[in-house]
C-alpha cells in the first residue's frame, strides 16, 4: 500500500515535470521559413554569435565561439572544443562589408569563451565600454573591455568573478563598474541536467555594485537574458523553458527588482534586446528546444530559428499593458541554426545563434 | 482479473486519444502576426471564402456561404440565419474592384465548399467543379463561366451513394475528377464519435465520366485535394494528421501513397502553383481555436498560409521540402484560414466563415 502511494507519486511526479517540460521542448521537424525582407548571411561568422550588442551609431559588437564543452561534454558536439572565442564588430551603417575581428588583450587569448554582451556608451568621450560574460576554465567571469575603434582592439579594464556566479548568461551594464548578471543553472556541469528535468530553482539573478554582489531575485530556474527599457525603469528577462518574458519595476540605485508582468510568448526565447529607438523588444527564439539539443550534440544538425518582436502599445508608465506579437523572422535552419539574438537598428536586423552563423535582414514589411 | 485488463486498455485508449487532440487542436500554439506585404480585406465578402479557383488570366473564383456541417445544431446561429451559399469572382489584374457575387442561372440548392476549375485552351471555357452540400446529400456541381453576361450557367449535377461527406474535389479532365470525402456520418452527432474514436471512414474517390469508384478506401478526415501540372501526383492535406500526403497518379487513375508529409501544421486546402509548381496551403493554425470560432463567429481563429517547395531530387521530388511561412496574422484582418492562392506577386487568403484577404508581396517567398 504504501509502495504504491509512492509510485503514484512519483508518476505524478514524473508526468508533471513531463508535461511542463515538453512545451517549450517542440518536438516538431519543420522549421518555417519566414523573411521580413532579403536575408543573408555575414561573412566571416560560423562557429555561434550567441549574443550581439548594438552603439548609438549601428556598431553591432558580437560574441562569437562560445565553447559549450565545459558544459558537459559528452552531451556537446566535440567540435565545440575547438571553438575559439572572439568578438566581431559588424557595422549597420556599412552593411555590405564582412564583421572584423576584433584583437583581444593578452589576458583573454586562449582563455575566451564568451556569452551574454552588454555596451556602455560614454556620451561625452564617445568611450564604448563592453561588458561579456565569459566562461573561464577556472570560472566564471565578466569581463570589462574597452574598445579601441582605432586599432579595433579591446582592452582590459576590469575582471570581476564571484561566488555567486555559477552558471552566467548575459550581463546588463548599469554604469562603469556594476551590472546585473544572470545564472541560467547553478551547476556548470553535467549535473545541470537534473535542474530542469526535476523543477530545482537554484538560479539567482545578482547586482554587482562595483565591490559587492548579491542576488537580487533568487530560486529561479532558469534566468537567461537581461535587457533595459528606454527610460531604465523596468528590466526585461527572458524564461525560455517557460517561454516567458519577464518584466520587472527597477528601483534605480538599490537595484531591486518586482515582477510586474510576465509576457507567455508561446516559444523558447533565448536573448532579448529593448530596441531604444522604439521600444520595442526583440527576442531570438527556439521553435524546438528538441532539435536544439540534437544541434548542439551535432553542429550538423539544424535547429529552426524565429524572431520575435514584441511591440508595446500601453501608456509610457506601464508601455507593454498592451502589446502585439509578431514574427519576423524564420528559418528551418539552413540560414541560420538555432537563433538566440536578434538585434534592430533602423529597418535591418541580425540575427546571431549559439553556434552556427550570423544573418542580416533588410526588414521591408 | 478481466475486466482489470479491459480496464486498463480503456484507460490506455482513451489517454491516448487525449494527447492526440490535445496535440491537433493546438492548444499550445500560439500565431504571431507578419505580413508579405500591405494587406487588406476583400469586400463584400464576410461569410467565408473557403476554396479559391484561378484561372491563367488571374480570375479568382471563391466558393462563400459555408456553414459547417460538422455539429450544425452548435454553430453561431447568425451563420445559420444570415449565410448563403454564392461564389464570388476576384480579378487579380482589377485588384482595387470588389468582389463580385456571381449569379448562377438555375437554382439550386446551393452551399458550396471546395471548387475546382478547367481551362480549355482552344475554346477559352472556364469550367467550374464545385462541391455542394444540399440539404440531405452531396453533390458536384459543374458550371460555366459566361465572360460576357458574368453569370455561370449550371451544366450537370453528379452525384453517388459514395460521396458520404465531400470535402474537396479536382477536375484532372473536363469530365472527370478525384473528390475527397472527409468522413463517414455527414452531420449526424454519429459524426462526433467517429472523429473521437479517428475512426479511418473517410476516403478519396474518382469520377470518370461516367460512374464514380473508391481509389483510396481508408482514411482519417482527408481535406483538401489538388493534383500537380504534369498530373502526375496528387496532394491530399490531412488536417488531423497534420500531414500532407503524396499520392502517385497511375495509368488507371489509382493512387499509390508515395509521401507522408510531415508539416506539423493542420493545412485545410491546397492550391498547386500553375508555374512553379509548389504548393500553396491555407492552415487551421489552432485548430480549437476554429472550433471556437464556429460556435461563436466573434472569436478569432489566426490565419496562417504557406507555401510548401519540394527541394528533392528530380525523380522524387517531394523526398524533401522548405516549408515558408507566408502569412499570418493575429490580429482579427482574417479569422479561420482555410486556402491560399498566388498570382503575379498576389496574395488571396480564404477562409471558412469569416473574410478574404488580399495582400501584396513585397517580400519574395
Amino acid at each position: 500500500m504504501f509502495l504504491k502511494t509512492v509510485a503514484f507519486i512519483l508518476l505524478a511526479f514524473l508526468v508533471q515535470r513531463a508535461w511542463k517540460l515538453s512545451l517549450g521542448f517542440g518536438t516538431s521537424d519543420v522549421g518555417y521559413i519566414n523573411r521580413p525582407g532579403p536575408c543573408r548571411n555575414v561573412a566571416p561568422i560560423e562557429t555561434g554569435s550567441e549574443d550581439i550588442a548594438v552603439t548609438s551609431n549601428g556598431l553591432a559588437f558580437i560574441s562569437s565561439g562560445m565553447q559549450l564543452s565545459d558544459m558537459c561534454s559528452s552531451a556537446v558536439d566535440a567540435r565545440f572544443s575547438q571553438f575559439v572565442g572572439r568578438i566581431y564588430v559588424f557595422d549597420f551603417q556599412n552593411s555590405k562589408q564582412d564583421a572584423v575581428e576584433v584583437s583581444l588583450p593578452k589576458e583573454l587569448q586562449y582563455n575566451f569563451s564568451p556569452h551574454g554582451i552588454d555596451l556602455l556608451e560614454d556620451s561625452e568621450t564617445g568611450e564604448i565600454l563592453l561588458f561579456v560574460v565569459n566562461h573561464r576554465k577556472i570560472g566564471e567571469f565578466v569581463e570589462i573591455l574597452s574598445y579601441q575603434p582605432e586599432s579595433r582592439s579591446l582592452s582590459m579594464v576590469r575582471s570581476v568573478t564571484h561566488e555567486l556566479f555559477t552558471s552566467l548568461n548575459d550581463v546588463l551594464a548599469i554604469d562603469r563598474n556594476s551590472f546585473l548578471v544572470s545564472n541560467d543553472a547553478y551547476f556548470r556541469s553535467c549535473w545541470r541536467i537534473l535542474e530542469p528535468l526535476l523543477g530545482l530553482r537554484w538560479c539567482n539573478f545578482i547586482y554587482f555594485d562595483g565591490t559587492v554582489g548579491q542576488s537580487i531575485i533568487e530560486n529561479g530556474h532558469d534566468f537567461n537574458s537581461v535587457a533595459l527599457s528606454r527610460n531604465g525603469k523596468q528590466v526585461y528577462l527572458t524564461r525560455p523553458s517557460e517561454m516567458k518574458l519577464e518584466i520587472y519595476n527597477r528601483s534605480k540605485g538599490t537595484e531591486t527588482l518586482k515582477l510586474h508582468q510576465s509576457i507567455n510568448v508561446g516559444m523558447a526565447v533565448d536573448n532579448v534586446f529593448s530596441d531604444q529607438s522604439t521600444g520595442d523588444l526583440w527576442l531570438g527564439s527556439h521553435p524546438s528546444l528538441a532539435l536544439l539539443t540534437k544541434h548542439l550534440s551535432d553542429i550538423d544538425l539544424r535547429a529552426p530559428s524565429q524572431v520575435i518582436r514584441i511591440q508595446p502599445l500601453g501608456p509610457q508608465n506601464d508601455p507593454f499593458n498592451t502589446y502585439k506579437l509578431f514574427s519576423p523572422f524564420g528559418d528551418d535552419g539552413e540560414l541560420v541554426s538555432g537563433s538566440s539574438s536578434a538585434v534592430h537598428f533602423k529597418d535591418k536586423l541580425l540575427i546571431g545563434t549559439v553556434a552556427h552563423k550570423v544573418a542580416y535582414c533588410e526588414v521591408q514589411s | 482479473m478481466l475486466l482489470k485488463i479491459l480496464c486498463g486498455i480503456l484507460v490506455a485508449i482513451v489517454c491516448r486519444q487525449i494527447l492526440f487532440f490535445v496535440d491537433v487542436f493546438g492548444i499550445y500554439v500560439t500565431v504571431r502576426t507578419h505580413w508579405p506585404g500591405p494587406c487588406r480585406n476583400v469586400e463584400p465578402v464576410v461569410t467565408g471564402s473557403e476554396n479559391i479557383a484561378v484561372t491563367k488570366d488571374g480570375l479568382a473564383f471563391i466558393t462563400s456561404g459555408l456553414v459547417p456541417q460538422y455539429r450544425r445544431e452548435t454553430v453561431d446561429p447568425r451563420m445559420r440565419r444570415t449565410f448563403q451559399g454564392k461564389i464570388y469572382l476576384f480579378d487579380f489584374n482589377t485588384p482595387e474592384k470588389d468582389a463580385q457575387d456571381l449569379k448562377i442561372d438555375r437554382e439550386i440548392d446551393f452551399m458550396p465548399h471546395g471548387i475546382s476549375l478547367l481551362e480549355d485552351e482552344s475554346t477559352g471555357e472556364i469550367k467550374l467543379f464545385v462541391v455542394n452540400h444540399r440539404e440531405h446529400h452531396d453533390t458536384i456541381e459543374v458550371m460555366v463561366y459566361d465572360q460576357h453576361e458574368m453569370t455561370l450557367h449550371h451544366v450537370t449535377t453528379i452525384t453517388d451513394p459514395l460521396f458520404t461527406s465531400l470535402n474537396d474535389v479536382v477536375a484532372d479532365g473536363p469530365n472527370s475528377f478525384y473528390v475527397t470525402n472527409d468522413g463517414y456520418f455527414r452531420n449526424s452527432s454519429l459524426r462526433t464519435p467517429e472523429r473521437l474514436l479517428t475512426l479511418p471512414w473517410g476516403s478519396v474517390l474518382y469520377f470518370n465520366g461516367k460512374s464514380t469508384h473508391v481509389v483510396v478506401p481508408r482514411a482519417y478526415e482527408p481535406n483538401g485535394i489538388a493534383i500537380s501540372n504534369d498530373k502526375s501526383m496528387v496532394f491530399v492535406n490531412m488536417p488531423f494528421l497534420k500531414s500532407i500526403y503524396v499520392y502517385k497518379r497511375n495509368t488507371d487513375d489509382s493512387l499509390d501513397l508515395v509521401h507522408n508529409l510531415n508539416v506539423n501544421i493542420s493545412f485545410d486546402n491546397v492550391y498547386v502553383h500553375p508555374v512553379t509548381g509548389h504548393l500553396w496551403l491555407g492552415a487551421l493554425a489552432i485548430p480549437h481555436k476554429v472550433a471556437t470560432a464556429a460556435a461563436n463567429i466573434d472569436h478569432i481563429a489566426p490565419a496562417v498560409a504557406c507555401r510548401l517547395e519540394p527541394r528533392g531530387p528530380p525523380t522524387d521530388v517531394f523526398q524533401s521540402f522548405h516549408l515558408y511561412e507566408v502569412f499570418a496574422d493575429s490580429t482579427g484582418l482574417l479569422s479561420t484560414s482555410s486556402c491560399v492562392v498566388e498570382y503575379n506577386g498576389k496574395l488571396l487568403v480564404g477562409s471558412i466563415f469569416h473574410k478574404l484577404v488580399y495582400c501584396l508581396m513585397e517580400t519574395k517567398y
